[in-house]
């Protein structure tokens, strides 16, 4: 090999061991941090939210709706639409979730009525007693 | 396929032409040593402050109650986030060093006779800038340190009679120390100083260009014999070596030297610029034992400690800092080039100097 091609050959491996040295440790900085919240329990008394109501609560960090359905009892479902995101609305009028952003609707049980949504809200798991509501 | 990138990037950009009229024709004159490559490598210096400066903001942020904490979360939990800290804080010490140095060089050189005055000036206060930009980085992280060195910088204007309390109640917005405070140094620190030493920067390299790198004062001949300068004469230095690739080599070399000091001292002694006090949260009622400012503030520090008079010692570091900008313009007198041959000057800058470092290491030690 030529001398000056051992050159530019050790140049470019110095130069592009140099470039990863800098864009491996700046791509992982640019990864944010794992939220540190705790899985933790959300207890609600149950006569915050009359039949025919529902009751906002954050979750986890995640915002959720807390529903009283009439006759079919308490259910917690997501309120990050699953289109693009916006957080949805109880129509108590119409019982049902509207996102405001892009007019998407969901019954209350979550599943899309309307709108550019293909996925149901999620759910989240209850355990009712006598007084209370827990989610989680 | 890298031939037919290359020659794709070459058709529309035309790189070959540019390196061509920018570095190769470009003449360095002889006696050009790693001396002459300071003021690259603090503006690589200065690259690397911007790209950091810019990695933390993503994630730094400016408020009392959240400043502290974020600067913890990016040492502690963003992955790599002490790297690009650490590489902040000390390359802007190192930044200090390479331009001090830079400075001394060109004093000893007396490179800025005419017609180099503005360099010298733009230079010059390009360093009083980067200072600037020191003193408002140091309260942004919200630290113990940070915090009560700001306090102290604050005070200090406040000695002089007239203007001296407005120019306190400007640099802190208020009475004391706060969350407008903090807002105030991050802007500067931020947005204003670095818009200015850009500017700066690239008038400092405009003249370079334009008027050629000054030659080494044993080569040039003595100002008697040299014709007066009384229109523009660019300094070709037609018997000189090309910027590139001859030049560009010791610039890249001294580039390397500035990133092995650099990653030297974050791997060996990365609180060497973190005294201990920078771990705990500002407290605004707990003034620390020990408060010193950064080594490159210990000699005025310890000069306006040493003069009982508070107003003569502010006086004198407004002085030196006047002196200092406009020096061009003091040492104006046609005695040419060589320090040597004018030894009030060579001793004047090795008296100022010493001087420096006395006051430094008794700052240090005081």
């Amino acid at each position: 090999m030529e001398r000056r091609q051992l050159l530019k050959s050790s140049l470019a491996f110095l130069g592009t061991t140099t470039l990863i040295s800098f864009v491996y440790p700046a791509s992982k900085f640019l990864i944010p941090p794992k939220s540190r919240a705790k899985e933790t329990q959300l207890t609600i008394n149950k006569d915050e939210i009359p039949p025919g109501t529902a009751k906002e609560v954050i979750f986890n960090e995640t915002p959720l709706v807390l529903i009283n359905r009439k006759g079919s009892g308490f259910i917690a479902l997501s309120r990050i639409c699953t289109h693009l995101g916006c957080l949805v609305g109880y129509d108590k009028f119409n019982d049902k979730l509207i996102c405001p952003c892009h007019a998407g609707e969901f019954d209350l049980e979550g599943n899309v009525l309307s709108g550019p949504a293909t996925k149901s809200l999620p759910r989240y798991p209850l355990k009712i007693t006598a007084d209370q509501i827990t989610i989680g | 396929m890298w031939g037919k990138i290359i020659h794709w990037i070459e058709v529309r950009i035309g790189l070959e032409e540019l390196v061509n009229r920018h570095l190769r024709q470009f003449k360095t004159p002889k006696g050009a040593t790693f001396w002459s490559t300071l003021g690259f490598v603090a503006l690589i210096a200065f690259i690397v402050q911007a790209v950091t400066g810019i990695m933390l903001l993503l994630y730094y942020i400016p408020h009392p109650e959240h400043a502290f904490k974020s600067v913890q979360t990016i040492t502690n939990e963003i992955p790599y986030g002490w790297l690009f800290r650490l590489i902040h804080n000390v390359g802007g010490n190192i930044i200090v060093a390479v331009i001090i140095i830079h400075m001394v060089h060109v004093f000893l050189r007396v490179s800025y006779k005419k017609p180099r005055e503005i360099t010298w000036v733009s230079g010059a206060l390009m360093f009083l800038l980067v200072l600037l930009a020191c003193i408002t980085g140091q309260l942004l992280p919200w630290h113990q340190t940070g915090f009560w060195q700001t306090t102290v910088t604050s005070t200090i204007p406040s000695f002089l009679p007239v203007i001296g309390e407005g120019i306190s109640s400007y640099m802190r917005g208020g009475e004391s120390v706060s969350g407008i405070t903090l807002s105030r140094f991050f802007s500067f620190h931020v947005v204003i100083l670095p818009v200015f030493i850009v500017g700066l920067m690239l008038l400092h390299v405009l003249l370079i260009r334009r008027q050629g790198l000054s030659t080494s004062p044993s080569i040039e001949p003595d100002a008697a014999d040299a014709p007066p300068l009384e229109e523009f004469r660019r300094e070709p230095h037609p018997d000189g070596l090309p910027c590139f690739p001859q030049f560009s080599l010791k610039r890249s070399f001294m580039v390397m030297l500035y990133f092995t000091v650099l990653f030297f001292i974050l791997t060996f002694f990365p609180n060497l610029f973190l005294p201990p006090e920078a771990n705990i949260q500002a407290d605004p009622l707990l003034t620390p034992e020990s408060i010193r400012p950064a080594w490159y503030f210990l000699a005025p520090y310890q000069l306006i400690k040493t003069i009982p008079n508070d107003v003569m010692g502010i006086s004198l570091v407004v002085i030196f800092s006047l002196v200092l900008l406009f020096w061009p313009f003091i040492d104006a007198k046609d005695a040419g080039r060589n320090i040597r041959r004018r030894p009030m000057l060579l001793s004047l800058g090795l008296t100022v100097l010493a001087l420096w470092a006395i006051f430094t290491i008794w700052g240090m030690y005081s």
